[in-house]
């Protein structure tokens, strides 16, 4: 897989990726990387209730035809265009996933229409957003804001990583040059 | 007129000194620095908008160092102290000061991140330089970090993913470097107890093992013998975690993230265990490596 191809799956992995990122991977021919994407989309369904609702459903393609559909402003150059285009491809492409999705939403999870109104607020798309829980915003900052996770899961995820996170500090700071200082991304959550 | 003139000479001769001394050696300074000096501050945790702050006391008597960390905000005082013997070696140190020489290792550092020096301002204080450390691929972060010019100790460190987002950031904000040791209430009961010296640790034995590893990191000899084991490149490390399902609440793959940390846990039903990648490392890597984990026959 090619690097700049990789760093693009690294930022939707991080719920960073441009249009131009998705339209990349999307366009890519490379048969593992679409997998890949598949994967990451899936990901965030499976976390609901460790069900594959759509296992075998690739969505890339409608994804794609989305975006296509919309016109390209990116060519134009104007910045406002690019911003309101850039909306409009985040709101159809949030339309596919939210129609890809809808079966599960009847069922009362809301994570991709929440992962959808991320993208629209920000101008940034954000298809891939396998967050289940916080779309990338630190996980102190979403404390009882979560729609997908039902309280007792994202409360057993919270403590689970708050644990295995002591243990990796205990062992990252005599070994990452920070030192003891790095016992604050610990106690800083702990302390709220 | 003349004074001036001298101390412009001598603030180049000065500023001559520091960049006399190339990105690897600030680096091995700064890890010898926060070990051997007796200090105290008040150091601020900054995560998007949310910022804490810590008191940090640190003093080496007789041959052992005695830390504390303790939360200023959030109405809860946890206090963290531990004692430790200095002449204590750690892997992840080890091998920077590997790579600060002249050994086949310093090239490996240079392999995975871009080093660079540049001028900074002053921190808490305190006349800094600057220290750019840019990883060469995607299975990393880098770090932008400001180290005092007189001790090496790092004032501030900024965690940066690859578009420059700044994830975490440590900050001194008031830094004292004359802190006595006497200062340093200490109580014994609340050290936590340091193995014997010599007893250097080993790489945790387990029954697994990872197909896939980022380039340059390598296991982490421990004293605790969990049955975890932890990578490090000399600046990132990561944790990989093995566990029982059992009582789990969810078998599906799922992450976290807090500032620069986070976590990938994945499960693998037939053997019934759950994986879990944590570490200050792109998503992407901890998903690969939790991925990556299996069980030779």
């Amino acid at each position: 897989m090619k690097d700049g191809i990789r760093e693009s799956l690294s930022a939707m992995m991080d719920g960073e990726a441009s249009e131009l990122e998705l339209r990349r991977v999307l366009r890519s021919e490379d048969a593992a990387l679409r997998a890949e994407w598949a994967s990451l989309h899936r990901n965030q369904q499976v976390m609901h209730d460790g069900e594959l609702p759509f296992a075998g459903l690739d969505i890339s393609g409608r994804v794609m035809a989305a975006i296509d559909d919309e016109p390209s402003a990116v060519k134009r150059g104007s910045s406002w265009r690019q911003a309101l285009t850039g909306m409009a491809v985040a709101a159809s492409v949030a339309a596919v996933v939210v129609f890809a999705g809808s079966e599960r939403m009847l069922g009362g999870g809301t994570s991709m229409l929440a992962a959808s109104e991320t993208s629209v607020s920000s101008g940034r798309v954000y298809p891939a957003q396998m967050s289940p829980a916080n779309g990338g915003v630190p996980v102190s900052a979403i404390a009882g804001g979560t729609p997908s996770m039902s309280p007792a899961v994202k409360s057993e995820a919270d403590k689970r990583f708050d644990v295995l996170l002591r243990k990796h500090t205990e062992r990252a700071s005599l070994n990452n040059g920070q030192g003891f200082v790095s016992y604050a991304r610990v106690v800083s959550q702990e302390s709220e | 007129m003349r004074c001036r003139v001298i101390l412009a000479v001598a603030a180049l001769a000065f500023s001559q000194v520091s960049w006399a001394n190339g990105p690897e050696t600030w680096l091995k300074r700064m890890t010898d620095s926060h070990r051997t000096l007796n200090y105290q501050g008040v150091v601020t945790y900054q995560v998007d908008d949310r910022l804490s702050s810590f008191k940090v006391s640190h003093v080496v008597k007789d041959g052992r160092e005695y830390e504390s960390l303790e939360a200023l905000s959030h109405g809860e005082h946890e206090v963290i102290r531990q004692g430790h013997d200095i002449s204590c070696v750690h892997p992840g140190p080890e091998l920077l000061h590997l790579l600060a020489g002249d050994s086949p290792e310093a090239k490996q550092l240079q392999k995975l991140y871009h080093l660079s020096l540049r001028e900074s301002g002053s921190v808490a204080g305190r006349a800094a330089i600057g220290l750019s450390i840019q990883p060469k691929d995607v299975y990393r972060l880098g770090y932008r970090l400001a180290l005092d010019k007189e001790t090496g100790l790092l004032l501030r460190s900024e965690i940066v993913n690859k578009r420059g987002k700044v994830l975490e950031r440590f900050e001194y904000v008031v830094l004292d470097l004359s802190f006595d040791e006497a200062a340093l209430e200490r109580d014994e009961s609340q050290l936590i107890a340091h193995p014997p010296v010599g007893e250097q640790g080993s790489v945790p034995e387990v029954n697994w093992r990872l197909s896939w590893l980022p380039d340059g990191f390598t296991p982490l000899a421990v004293r605790d013998q969990a049955p975890s084991i932890s990578y490090t490149d000399g600046l990132a490390v990561f944790t990989v975690f093995v566990e029982s399902t059992e009582g789990a609440a969810s078998q599906s793959d799922s992450h976290m993230r807090r500032g620069a940390s986070v976590s990938y846990s994945t499960t693998h039903k037939s053997r019934g265990v759950r994986v879990s990648v944590v570490g200050e490392i792109p998503m992407l890597t901890a998903r690969q490596v939790a991925l990556g984990v299996e069980w030779p026959e």
